[in-house]
């Protein structure tokens, strides 16, 4: 269990709701958030999808990475959609997170996209999610 | 509010609720079923934002918030009743408590628990209905996992 320390880290949390037009019905790249400026050091520390329209659509799949940096930075964290795990309403789904290389910390400054991507992407023909990121990070300065 | 470096900071946790299968429907259905949380937190407030106005003419739905499965403690429940609900941009509050009473302190949440929401098995359906469901998380500074 973490223990409490004044120097420890805090959570944050980021959601997006990924619809279904424009990303869940196309196995093209699609670049959900490009990169978005992170004001603060962080590290990713957890990627979850949640189910919010039931999935539907023979053999499903969307895999969505998230980048630190541009759509062509280093991945930090993934998480896949697919017709099995996205069968019930509130049914959360891990993803994973990239710790190798300090690849899901975040300087102040850093930017961070997500992207969902064309390798192995079948199309649902039904189906939504939210992305949830959760962030620790420890008490700065601001900009 | 006093400040202090032993303090708390602050987080959301927001779920978009579609009116297909939640807000338009009355059976027991999860929102977000079992969800570690991965850090300590408690809960402080639960927030209700109205982003499309309902229309069901008598629509009443109670959202429960749990620590634990969907048989566990109800730590915050909010009713969403069509009264209050047909204005965008409306925010509605929820009571924040252990059995879904108000008490002092708010409840609490060890990085090990899971979080689940859900909607009771009664009430009545919207017609229409779209919010934001915004919850307030406080937690203080800890070591990482």
């Amino acid at each position: 269990m973490p223990r409490l320390a004044p120097f420890g880290y805090s959570r944050h949390i980021l959601t997006l709701g990924v619809p279904f037009t424009g990303v869940l019905n196309t196995t093209n790249q699609v670049t959900f958030m490009l990169s978005k400026t992170v004001p603060f050091a962080c590290e990713l520390e957890r990627v979850e999808i949640v189910t919010t329209v039931v999935g539907t659509g023979a053999g499903a799949t969307r895999t969505l990475n998230v980048r630190n940096g541009t759509a062509s930075g280093t991945i930090a964290g993934t998480a896949t959609a697919t017709l099995s795990n996205q069968g019930t309403l509130g049914v959360v789904t891990a993803g994973t997170v990239t710790t190798a290389a300090g690849a899901n910390k975040f300087g102040s400054g850093d930017t961070m996209t997500v992207e969902f991507i064309t390798a192995g992407a079948t199309v649902f023909s039904a189906g939504g999610f939210e992305l949830l990121l959760t962030f620790r990070d420890k008490n700065q300065a601001a900009v | 509010m006093g400040r202090g470096a032993y303090n708390y900071s602050r987080t959301y946790l927001h779920l978009t609720i579609p009116s297909v299968g939640y807000m338009a429907a009355t059976g027991a259905v999860n929102l977000m079923l079992s969800k570690t949380l991965g850090f300590a937190c408690e809960l402080e407030r639960i927030d209700v934002l109205t982003i499309a106005g309902g229309t069901g003419g008598s629509g009443n739905r109670v959202l429960n918030v749990r620590r634990g499965t969907a048989s566990g403690t109800v730590v915050g429940t909010i009713t969403l009743a069509y009264a209050t609900m047909q204005t965008i941009g409306t925010v509605n509050a929820g009571i924040v408590g252990e059995g879904g009473v108000a008490i002092g302190a708010p409840p609490s949440f060890t990085d090990t628990d899971t979080m689940t929401i859900g909607f009771a098995g009664s009430g009545t359906a919207f017609t229409g209905c779209v919010v934001e469901l915004v919850l307030t998380l406080r937690d203080k500074n800890q070591l990482a996992a």
